[in-house]
């Protein structure tokens, strides 16, 4: 990184406050979830893209009370006539019929009618678990209408889906499908709620408690997290499709409580794994998904109502106390959508420290209940706490115990909180003293609380000692995460020393002849800060202590030299230095004129080869007169003048491969054109001899 | 009265002198030395005039080349060998084109026995030839 980032003090304070916030961040449903279901959900001319996302927008402003949000009926009902009216799937049935009882379209009860004869009829030719699943469901709508629907062969379905069951209580989507699946778990309860309450007549009970131990078994199987949530997850195998913990979770919390609604008796589930799914529901948050969101929704509803138990959800409003502030420990206890809670006690069972989890440092508080803001409170001053990250373990005891039945506290509940304060740093002092001389050293005094401008000077042959303690507001000795002692440089060189501190005291040696190489013997002045920083401490500080001038032998020949500092972290970007090109001096050219002179005088050679040739008396009367002969002559000289006239741009400007082709077309011209003349030439000249 | 005399034409010419013995004696050798010297080039002149003039155009051609060469080296002796390649090129394109022709006049020759077989348009095409190979690595060596 081009610059130091401040390692101390408040942001290392709001790291720790996230990372304990993470593990307490279970809220109930509040405000944020209703401005984000109307951010998600939102029509597009008048509807939704399908049936399915309409459904889910419903259901959403349903259960968070913003129903006259939008109206979509205009546009959404004939497409639930047109479906309930033709002959569809039993899905897409399914669909339009749920779609319609949030939106109650003005649809003739003889549909309805018609569409029960012939899911009736099609349900006795179902046998995949989907199939059984939307039929049921959409009688189940269709009964809500008003038409009395009577399921007859009840037991028969009721038989045909269980036949799906494995032995851990998980099911198939069908036969042939032998993968088992949670989620299909929850699809076959659900359908089984539905058969039973469409039935005539009452089924047999020992069925009813098969699917109940069904259901244990299935609980068996549930996983947890360490903060206590709980949730279903499948196996991933093969090609199948896999559904992530939400949907199968949420599958079977319907499924589960869709069942217990119905039958009679209670299901042997402990309370507290429903408070661990409700957990596992609202440590999501506020989702940024439509079809996450109405799953989280449609489930915290399927619980707030369950006939099991209601789970109630401990939350804390802050985990991240000041003991300086005199924050108080505050609580609240809520149902999954923040209704009121029944009267309870919170109690705090034991506070362990992180570094002492077996020997609790409190046990047994109770909080007190401020009725007005409905918070449970504890005032931790009395309480000698001191700062530091804490385990904490509440219980909630109801106060009547009748709500036992109807209500789940979630037994023991692990909290993280994070108590911070003013660390007091005292007894500090600083000096500068000779090798030898260790114990009769004079330190100065420093105040902590503010810079100090302590001036000292020192050569490499003698030592620096800073001592000073860090005190918590109870008194006990303080070892911050971080304590750094940085030296600076006037060209801005730093080295910074972390410091250890043994039985809680800070007693720092910096002894300069080790040093000398690390310094990179740069003697001068260096200006001390020191640094300390915690997430517990709120006031984590930088202090200068002052400067020290030092006095270092010079640096031998091959010693490392300091590193660059960068003048601006955006310097890097800055135009470079220019390079200067070290050049071949050029060599001495001769003066133009001589050059010329010899140009001239390099023709008169020429010019003197000419006159000898016109002395000699030579002619051209050899030429042959004939015109073939006298044609390959000429192009005989023609091209011995082109080839010498390609050695010219050769030499300005061509290169040698291109030459090279030019010159060998040239060349095979050439050759047979020489041939023909010299061959010619040569016979004129023996017939000449002959003669 | 002259004491020397050749008597013929294209020897030497008699000399009149009016010194004494011994000094005519010396004057007459160096006369001598100097009268055979003309005698020796008026007879290689002849004998040249009476080679054929192709040859005679060789000769001449040959003469042109080291010509132009020598003057390049003067020139390189006054200004420095830099470009060392160009010099070099314009030299041994001037020496190598004499050599060619040096053989062209070899081959041409009907007195040299030796080629009495190759046609002299054959020994031309080598030259004109080789003269072309010659010219295209100067030319690239030339720079």
């Amino acid at each position: 990184m081009a610059w130091k980032l401040p390692f101390f003090g408040f942001p290392g304070l709001i790291c720790a406050c996230l990372s304990i916030s993470v593990a307490s961040v279970i809220r109930p449903v509040s405000d944020t979830h209703r401005s984000a279901a109307l951010e998600l959900f939102v029509p597009v001319d008048g509807s939704f893209r399908s049936l399915e996302e309409a459904y889910q927008a419903l259901r959403t402003f349903q259960i968070l009370g913003l129903e006259r949000t939008y109206d979509i009926s205009h546009a959404t009902c004939p497409i639930i006539s047109e479906i309930l009216g033709s002959s569809s799937k039993p899905e897409d049935l399914f669909h339009a019929l749920r779609v319609n009882s949030i939106l109650g379209c003005q649809i003739g009860t003889q549909i309805f009618e018609d569409v029960a004869l012939r899911l009736l009829v099609g349900i006795k030719e179902a046998n995949s678990l989907m199939e059984f699943y939307y039929s049921v469901l959409s009688l189940l709508y269709i009964k809500q209408q008003g038409s009395s629907i009577v399921l007859l062969d009840a037991d028969v379905i009721f038989d045909s889906i269980k036949a799906h069951v494995q032995s851990d209580g998980r099911y198939r989507y069908d036969s042939d499908n032998a993968e088992p699946s949670t989620h299909a778990a929850g699809i076959a309860l659900e359908t089984l709620a539905g058969v039973l309450s469409l039935a005539d007549s009452h089924m047999d009970q020992s069925k009813i408690e098969v699917v109940k131990n069904d259901i244990v078994k299935l609980f068996d199987s549930i996983k947890s997290y360490d903060d206590g949530t709980l949730y279903f997850d499948e196996k991933r195998i093969g090609d199948t499709e896999y559904r992530a913990p939400l949907a199968t979770t949420a599958s079977v919390v319907h499924g589960v409580t869709a069942f217990a609604a119905i039958v009679s008796g209670k299901l042997k589930i402990n309370g507290d794994k429903l408070v661990g799914l409700a957990k596992f529901f609202l440590s999501i948050g506020v989702p940024g998904r439509t079809n996450d969101i109405y799953i989280q929704l449609d489930s915290l509803s399927c619980l707030e109502n369950n006939r099991i138990s209601i789970p109630l959800i401990l939350s804390f409003p802050a985990a991240v106390l000041s003991l300086s502030s005199k924050d108080h420990l505050k609580a609240d206890v809520m149902t999954v959508f923040g209704s009121a809670a029944p009267p309870l006690t919170v109690n705090l069972l034991q506070v362990f420290g992180l570094d002492s989890e077996d020997i609790p440092i409190l046990e047994n508080k109770e909080l007190q209940f401020d009725p007005e803001n409905s918070i449970h409170y504890l005032d931790l001053l009395p309480l000698k706490v001191d700062v530091g990250k804490y385990i904490l373990f509440f219980e909630i005891s109801l106060h009547d115990p009748d709500h036992l039945n109807i209500y789940a506290t979630g037994g023991r509940i692990k909290a993280f909180f994070f108590f911070t304060g003013i660390i007091k740093a005292d007894k500090a002092a600083v000096g500068i003293f000779d090798t030898d001389a260790e114990n009769a050293v004079t330190l100065q005094k420093l105040d902590l609380s503010r810079d100090n401008t302590v001036s000292l000077a020192a050569n490499h042959l003698k030592k620096m000692r800073l001592n000073f303690q860090l005190l918590t507001p109870l008194g006990r000795t303080f070892k911050p995460h971080q304590v750094f002692l940085k030296l600076r440089h006037e060209s801005k060189v730093e080295h910074i020393f972390a410091l250890e501190s043994s039985a809680g005291k800070y007693k720092v040696l910096l002894d300069f002849l080790g040093l000398v190489e690390k310094f990179y013997y740069l003697s001068g002045r260096y200006d001390i800060e020191l640094a300390v920083g915690d997430a517990a401490m709120e006031n984590s500080f930088l202090r200068a202590i002052g400067h020290i001038d030092l006095d270092l032998p010079g640096s031998p020949e091959k010693a490392a030299c300091s590193p660059p500092q960068p003048i601006d972290p955006y310097s890097r970007y800055a135009p470079k230095q220019e390079i200067s090109h070290i050049f071949r001096a050029p060599e001495k050219r001769p003066p133009q004129e001589l050059s010329f002179a010899f140009l001239v005088l390099t023709f008169l050679p020429l010019v003197g080869f000419l006159i000898g040739l016109l002395h000699l008396g030579v002619n051209l009367k050899g030429f042959p007169s004939s015109s073939v002969p006298a044609f390959c002559s000429i192009l005989f000289h023609g091209g011995i003048g082109a080839i010498l006239l390609i050695y010219v741009f050769f030499w300005l400007k061509l290169d040698l491969s291109t030459t090279l082709e030019a010159l060998g077309l040239l060349g095979v011209f050439l050759i047979f054109v020489g041939h023909r003349t010299l061959s010619h030439h040569a016979s004129t000249s023996t017939k000449l001899k002959t003669t | 009265m002259p004491l020397f005399y050749p008597g013929d034409d294209k020897g030497w010419r008699g000399q009149n002198t009016e010194d004494g013995f011994c000094g005519n004696q010396l004057s007459g050798m160096a006369k001598s030395n100097t009268n055979d010297a003309k005698v020796l080039i008026r007879s290689l002149r002849s004998a040249y005039a009476a080679t054929p003039i192709s040859l005679k155009i060789i000769d001449l051609y040959v003469v042109y080349t080291i010509t132009s060469a020598v003057i390049q080296v003067v020139y390189m002796g006054i200004v420095g060998s830099f470009p060392f390649n160009s010099f070099l090129s314009g030299v041994l394109s001037c020496v190598g084109t004499a050599v060619l022709a040096v053989c062209l006049r070899i081959q041409v020759n009907k007195e040299n026995k030796e080629f009495k077989d190759l046609p002299p348009e054959r020994a031309f095409a080598d030259f004109v030839l080789c003269n072309l190979v010659l010219h295209l690595v100067i030319m690239n060596f030339l720079g």
